[in-house]
């Protein structure tokens, strides 16, 4: 099975990654190919880290947006990669340009680093980037697990 | 499949002793609706406060709108699948308190989404300034969990609206609506020749606070599905999103769709309308090709000319609406394309965060970064606090004067993507 990396500036994602890959007998076999790659300061180290892993190779698994707007300018970001073929662009360059606009949103929106938000508010938006990423991960065991892995057809796009 | 929908014509509501409709009034009973929900013993406490349209009243923050209703000739009376059995719903008599909405409020996580203004300006941008709002501010048990704390919430919304529906059952509708829509296979003469359309709903499925409910199963563990129109009309469709204000489906919408009304408004005249797809917006690139794929098989397979497409959120649901686009189109079906924007408080930025040449036909439903001031006032329902963490507002947003600037984006169906909303379009 091809490798994954999950890239985060979350420190909830990092304290439950054990928990997260367990439960299930897909993670208990697999957890090793699930990475934690943890970028400790700001969301723009976990899209940096994101492009040079694309560089070698690397491509998204997860789109780098999350789905509604007060998210997008969140202070904490996750993002799994994977070694496979790309899943949804038909180029490298629309997959790093889907990368490259998710950073300029962010940067367009609050953007702030995670000292300048609130105890409180800083601790929703890890919540719901952690529940993003276990829906993620639902989604990976669901699919990518019963695929074929690395070498199986990303479909007729 | 054939549904009669009766409007109850309600203006007012009136806390009492009580529960009936008399004169256009609701009155519930106080102490029967609390006995009710606080049978969920995940909740400590409810508070019930009644918002009026014209009140200078804030109600902050909003997790969902639903529409009191009742169904006559069904043993569902609740929501399939959430409140009640599982069993369909799209047929029979259904009774609807028009001018009646239930609102819960109250906080999940600190990022709260969603505002309701009842009066001045910021009531121009949501819906639910019109209706006679019943808002449900509750009060979780001590150290819920956050999924339990929002099932419990999201129950308690839908089984309020559930009981004050019961109030009409011996009335007779002040106006009746008929939605039908023969078989695919009964499509003949004139109607046949008309163009086929079916409409695509996009729904939110990507975590806690960010899903839907489809008879009660969660949307992502859905492949696209074929659905009858009066389905979603009649109760199949719950919200489970909580966040994004301008742009969520609330439960109240999906009962009363504009899109889908509108193409029902035209069926037989100048359209054929197929029929529904509902398909999840998933979080993962898999899943997007997932969705994508089979959703486009299965409205080529049905036979439609031109689809109508909604999405739920921005941001990466952005992908799955471009991606829906240039499948369909590749396929030779036109598609039409409906989607709120966020291009900057001047507009100006890039409105979505994909494109594709193919989406030629694409209606906006507004700019959700658009500004706006809104005064202060006399009575919060809920937590005003709240607003310095929903989107589209800031620690900035309160003003010297009281008033608050804040972005269209925290205005509870302020940008509707399926144009459940108030805002329109001018050319000059």
């Amino acid at each position: 099975m091809k490798r994954f990396k999950i890239i985060s500036n979350n420190p909830l994602v990092a304290e439950n990654h054990h928990r997260l890959l367990t439960g299930s007998s897909f993670f208990e076999h697999n957890r090793e190919k699930f990475q934690l790659d943890f970028q400790p300061e700001t969301v723009q180290q976990v899209f940096s880290r994101a492009e040079k892993l694309m560089k070698s190779g690397w491509k998204l698994t997860t789109h780098p947006l999350p789905a509604s707007g007060g998210l997008i300018g969140s202070p904490c970001r996750t993002l799994i990669m994977d070694e496979g073929e790309s899943q949804f662009c038909r180029l490298e360059e629309e997959d790093l340009q889907v990368l490259k606009e998710a950073a300029r949103r962010w940067q367009e929106s609050r953007g702030e680093i995670i000292s300048q938000s609130s105890s409180e508010e800083l601790q929703a938006y890890r919540q719901l980037d952690l529940w993003s990423l276990e829906s993620a991960l639902q989604e990976i065991e669901k699919f990518i697990s019963k695929s074929g892995g690395a070498n199986s057809e990303a479909g007729s796009w | 499949m054939k549904l009669e929908v009766g409007e109850i014509e309600i203006d007012d509501i009136q806390l009492g002793d009580e529960t009936g409709i008399e004169e256009g009034v609701l009155h519930v009973s106080r102490s029967e609706l609390r006995k009710l929900l606080l049978e969920d013993k995940r909740l400590a406490a409810v508070e019930m406060t009644v918002a009026r349209p014209g009140d200078k009243t804030r109600i902050i923050p909003v997790k969902d709108v639903i529409e009191p209703r009742l169904r006559l000739d069904n043993e569902i009376t609740g929501y399939p699948g959430v409140t009640d059995k599982m069993g369909r719903v799209g047929s029979g008599r259904t009774l609807a308190l028009k001018g009646a909405a239930v609102v819960t409020t109250g906080d999940i996580v600190a990022i709260q989404e969603g505002l309701i203004d009842m009066w001045g300006e910021g009531a121009r941008y949501t819906p639910f300034s019109q209706t006679c709002n019943l808002a449900l501010t509750f009060t979780p048990r001590r150290n819920l969990e956050p999924h339990q704390h929002e099932e419990a919430v999201r129950e308690a919304g839908l089984k309020a609206a559930e009981y004050l529906g019961e109030a009409a059952r011996d009335l007779e509708p002040d106006t009746t609506h008929l939605y039908e829509l023969p078989p695919l296979s009964a499509r003949s003469g004139e109607l046949a020749e008309l163009p086929r359309v079916v409409y695509l709903e996009m729904l939110i499925a990507q975590g806690l606070l960010h899903d839907s409910y489809i008879y009660g199963v969660d949307a992502k563990e859905t492949l696209p599905t074929w659905i009858h129109p009066n389905e979603i009309l009649d109760g199949a469709l719950v919200s489970g999103n909580c966040v994004a204000a301008c742009d969520k489906i609330t439960t109240y919408q999906h009962q009363n769709n504009s899109i889908i009304l509108d193409l029902y408004d035209r069926h037989g005249k100048d359209l054929n309308f197929l029929g529904v797809v509902l398909t999840p917006e998933l979080t993962t690139f898999t899943g997007k090709v997932r969705s994508c794929e089979h959703a486009t098989g299965l409205i080529k397979s049905i036979g439609a000319d031109g689809v109508i497409i909604s999405e739920e959120g921005y941001g990466n649901p952005d992908s799955d609406l471009l991606q829906n686009c240039k499948l369909l189109e590749q396929e030779g079906i036109k598609t039409v394309l409906i989607t709120d924007e966020c291009a900057g408080n001047d507009g100006f930025s890039q409105s979505l965060a994909d494109t594709s040449p193919e989406a030629r036909a694409v209606i906006s439903t507004g700019n959700v970064s658009h500004p706006v001031r809104l005064d202060p006032a006399e009575r919060v329902i809920g937590n005003i606090g709240s607003l310095a963490n929903l989107a589209g507002g800031s620690g900035e947003s309160f003003q010297d004067d009281g008033s608050i600037v804040c972005e269209l984006n925290a205005i509870i169906g302020s940008t509707s993507e399926i144009g459940y909303h108030n805002l329109t379009a001018r050319q000059y």
